[in-house]
């Protein structure tokens, strides 16, 4: 009888302390839908600023997969034009002669169970030439009807699972997750059949943004600021993602979701989690997203009065952008003529927690919008007893600290100092704290940390499945009780701040939405 | 940095009182009054004693790009004669949109420095020195001498003591590294960061469980280089007896002879070898490195047929670019508990180096 002892494999005392050391082994990296938008403009450069980083293993291959016929060699050099347009920093012939040791292409269509054969036969021979070991990260750069689908084909061929148990295999799924909570649900459960939850890596791009990411570091490793964030001193917050831009010829994918689908689902809840979430027992992956899911389940949820209350959609008219004309939403390429899309959100939430009890949180978001801004600005309470009430200053305003996410990242506090001279005179003052002058580096783009992240397995920065489905049960209440009502929906002008029923919404509370 | 100007100054034969005064009022004068916000993130002092090469002051400006600091470039030129302060300041200012205040960016203040205050230069450096934010000191080409005041300096508020092993004998260093430690500074060494390559190299070998398994049981160690007296090897094999918790052993000369192992006494063959290499080796494994410039590349052999191959590309780095990744990574608190275990070699060896 066999008397093997299954020992766990011993840590690395190498890798320990290599604070920069998260290099991943090496992989190969399976896109599908590698001819399309996302794999040029954004994967491709990512992976190669992550290289020129020195953050990937000295080996790691590429293959991938869409309908639009290229040859591996035609492909490589469609990765080399990808990279010299969309990378941020230029191209170098010598570097680029080290991009990845294979790189091979399927055309096939997704339903196509020959095509997982190929790809199989493809990966095979790639650990038997090269003896790496059979890690596979399978990114789903396709429209989201296809996720399904790509899964269970992989699951058909036998990719879904490692050969090997030191070995891993990892699937990216991009936004949008779903449109509803049902469908959500139903990914979910369609992802379920084939891979466990912990090889599944739910993109939310807000997420590998430096500043998002600092609202933790902001929160957490400064003493000063977590004892204030609080029901206590805090009066309310307001978040706002505001762009100009319009739906920019992807009016056919617009038209089908919506601010609320597009913005709030994920990145505002995903902002507002962070805001507002306990500190999790360690900086790792369950603990940070227990905690996240803890607000999302704390969010007071809506009744039919309150959607009509608390709730406000809007549509974009046409108007001037930055002095230009530009056309309004109806009139927009792909776009029904009768469509009832909501190009513009305006919300408040309420945390039914200890320490949120009481404090709103006012959401806006829309397009074409005055000015291109996301920040996340605090208002505190005012100070419990007027002392300079019977001085020259009546109208002192509350303290503010603004987190400024874009595109002027950094912070921002608002205070009263004394105006000088004889008489107690205040004002008001900003003490600003710009990410560009303290730290001239260039920032690195969303996908590499999110790319990086999933080839080390690290998962902090992606949606659990909980997550994505307490999300959709808050945005699909509300999507529902839009879909009841029959009233014209509210419209503004391009270059605007929303429309009035926005300003009437906060105003209702006593407050006044910033000028970001 | 969009849109920064740079203004300059300079005088000869000044006093304390009237530099602060200028670093005061240089940028303000320039800008028709206009009191800038100051965007600096550190005190970056280099000390470079009559060294002029590299062209430090260019050097340093460069760094501010990245991190705006405050650069005190300290050249104490003769310790002879009466005491004389020359100096030069170039501040680099930021334009922001229009009407907003201007951002001073970063200030380079060349210090040159005779007679008393040559000796002195610690007391004239510290009201010039922001309080409140990390201040380097980059002691980069002769290490201090046995009298140097380490208390006042530690007192002085640099944070930070960065030197650079590879200019100098190693040994040289030690015991300025030994007093810097004792007065709470951290300690780096650019020679240390430029052995990151090596470093994650051979984690990403010991990731591979046949050559963990040799390291854990290593006869021997074997380094070649062309010149045995090169630091980076010494600091591999410190790193390696650190991280799995062994003693180095030094000789009279303080180089390492040895690792003390759970197993024994693991000797450290050092040959003179126009080839860079390091190699460990166990009763049936032998696991090398050879270290050039484009490469890393890492062969183990089980007996004479190779098991796994390991290449990879280096990057040649500027000591520019070692400077900027020592200020972003920040202190490394790995070379501290490596320092730390060759420290204690040296202890073990009874009575220190002198400087
Ligand atoms: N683009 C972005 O910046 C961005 C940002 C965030 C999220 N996303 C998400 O990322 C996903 C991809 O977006 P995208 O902009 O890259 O879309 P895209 O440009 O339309 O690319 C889709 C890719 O899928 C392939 N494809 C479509 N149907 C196929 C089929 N039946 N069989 C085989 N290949 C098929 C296309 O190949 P052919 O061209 O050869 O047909 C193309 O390579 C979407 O879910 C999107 O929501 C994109």
């Amino acid at each position: 009888m066999s008397t093997a002892i299954m020992e766990k494999p011993m840590a690395n005392p190498l890798r320990e302390g290599l604070v920069d050391g998260r290099r991943p082994q090496p992989f190969t990296l399976v896109i599908f839908g590698a001819a399309g938008d996302l794999a040029h403009r954004k994967l491709f450069p990512a992976l190669y600023n992550l290289m020129l980083d020195r953050l990937l293993p000295a080996h790691f291959n590429i293959v991938g997969l869409a309908r639009h016929p290229y040859s591996d060699q035609e492909f490589r050099k469609e990765i080399e034009e990808s990279i010299r347009h969309y990378s941020r920093r230029p191209w170098d012939a010598g570097e680029f002669s080290r991009f990845a040791d294979e790189i091979h292409y399927v055309t096939a269509n997704f339903d196509d169970a020959e095509a997982y054969r190929q790809l199989a036969a493809i990966l095979q021979g790639i650990a038997d030439r090269t003896h790496m070991p059979q890690n596979h990260l399978f990114y789903m750069a396709t429209p989201p009807s296809f996720y399904p689908i790509i899964a269970q084909n992989l699951g058909a061929a036998g990719l879904n699972k490692p050969k090997q148990e030191s070995d891993w295999v990892r699937i990216i799924v991009e936004k949008p997750f779903g449109r509803d909570l049902a469908s959500a649900q139903d990914l979910n459960n369609d992802l379920h059949q084939v891979f466990d939850e912990r090889q599944i890596f739910r993109i939310d791009h807000y997420l590998g943004k430096e500043t998002v990411q600092n609202i933790l570091v902001f929160r957490f490793a400064n003493g000063i600021f977590e004892p204030l964030w609080n029901h206590q001193y805090i009066d309310h917050v307001q978040i706002t993602v505001a762009e100009s831009l319009g739906v920019e010829g992807r009016g056919s994918y617009y038209d089908n979701a919506g601010a609320i689908r597009d913005m709030v689902q994920n990145h505002m809840l995903q902002l507002v989690s962070l805001m507002a979430m306990e500190p999790p027992v360690a900086f790792e992956a369950d603990a940070v997203r227990d905690e996240k899911v803890k607000v999302l389940r704390a969010i007071r949820p809506f009744s039919t009065r309150d959607i009509s209350e608390y709730t406000v959609r809007g549509q974009y008219e046409s108007g001037f952008i930055d002095g230009s004309p530009v056309p309004g939403f109806l009139d927009e390429p792909d776009i029904a003529s009768d469509s009832r899309t909501d190009t513009f959100v305006a919300m408040r939430l309420l945390i039914d927690n200890w320490r949120w009890a009481g404090v709103p949180f006012y959401l806006r978001t829309g397009k074409r919008l005055a000015k291109r801004a996301t920040e996340i600005a605090v208002q505190f309470k005012t100070a419990p007893h007027r002392f300079f009430s019977q001085t020259a200053t009546p109208e002192l305003e509350p303290n503010v600290l603004t987190l400024k996410i874009q595109p002027d990242e950094g912070i921002a506090l608002r205070f009263g100092a004394k105006v000088p001279g004889p008489v107690v005179r205040i004002r008001t003052v900003n003490m600003e704290f710009l990410y560009g002058t303290s730290f001239a580096d260039a920032a690195p783009e969303a996908y590499e940390r999110l790319l990086l992240d999933a080839m080390i397995g690290d998962s902090t920065l992606f949606t659990r499945k909980d997550e994505v489905e307490s999300a959709w049960t808050l945005v699909t209440s509300i999507l529902n009780g839009w879909a009841r009502a029959k009233n014209p929906i509210p419209t503004y002008e391009s270059g605007s701040w929303g429309p009035q029923e926005a300003e009437q919404l906060i105003a209702r509370d006593g407050f006044r939405w910033r000028r970001p | 940095m969009a849109n920064s100007e740079m203004i300059s100054w300079s005088a000869d034969d000044l006093d304390g009182p009237s530099l602060l005064n200028a670093l005061g009022s240089v940028v303000p004068d320039a800008l028709d009054g206009a009191k800038p916000i100051v965007a600096t993130v550190l005190t970056l002092g280099l000390y470079v004693k009559g060294v002029s090469s590299p062209k430090w002051v260019s050097l340093a400006q460069e760094l501010a790009k990245q991190h705006p600091s405050r650069i005190l470039v300290i050249n104490p030129t003769t310790q002879d004669g009466q005491p004389r302060l020359d100096v030069a300041i170039s501040a680099t200012v930021a334009e922001r949109g229009q009407g907003e205040t201007p951002t001073l960016f970063s200030e380079c203040v060349e210090l040159n420095l005779k007679g008393g205050l040559a000796t002195h230069w610690i007391d004239f450096l510290q009201p010039l020195i922001r309080p409140g934010l990390p201040a380097y000191l980059w002691w980069l080409v002769t290490p201090p001498g046995p009298d140097f005041r380490w208390d006042l300096l530690s007192t002085s508020g640099f944070t930070h003591l960065v030197i650079d092993s590879k200019t100098e004998n190693w040994r040289q260093w030690l015991p300025s590294l030994r007093q810097a430690l004792a007065y709470h500074m951290h300690v780096d060494d650019l020679e240390w960061q430029r052995l990151r390559d090596l470093r994650h190299h051979w984690a990403q070998l010991t990731d591979e469980p046949r050559v963990l398994k040799t390291l854990l049981n290593m006869e021997s160690i074997e380094v070649t280089a062309p010149n045995p007296r090169w630091s980076q090897w010494i600091w591999w094999v410190t790193w390696i007896a650190s991280r799995l918790g062994w003693n180095l052993v030094l000789d009279h000369d303080r180089t390492p002879s040895a690792i003390e192992t759970d197993l024994g006494p693991v000797p450290i063959m050092v040959a003179e070898s126009p080839d860079t290499t390091v190699t460990i080796v166990s009763d049936n494994v032998r696991v090398t490195t050879q270290i050039s410039q484009p490469t890393l590349k890492s062969v183990a052999y089980h007996g004479d047929t190779a098991i796994l191959t390991l290449d990879e590309h280096r990057i040649a780095t500027s000591l520019q670019e070692d400077m900027h990744n020592i200020l972003n990574r920040g202190h490394d608190v790995l070379f501290s508990q490596t320092l730390q275990c060759l420290l204690a070699a040296e202890d073990s060896l009874g009575g220190t180096l002198d400087a």
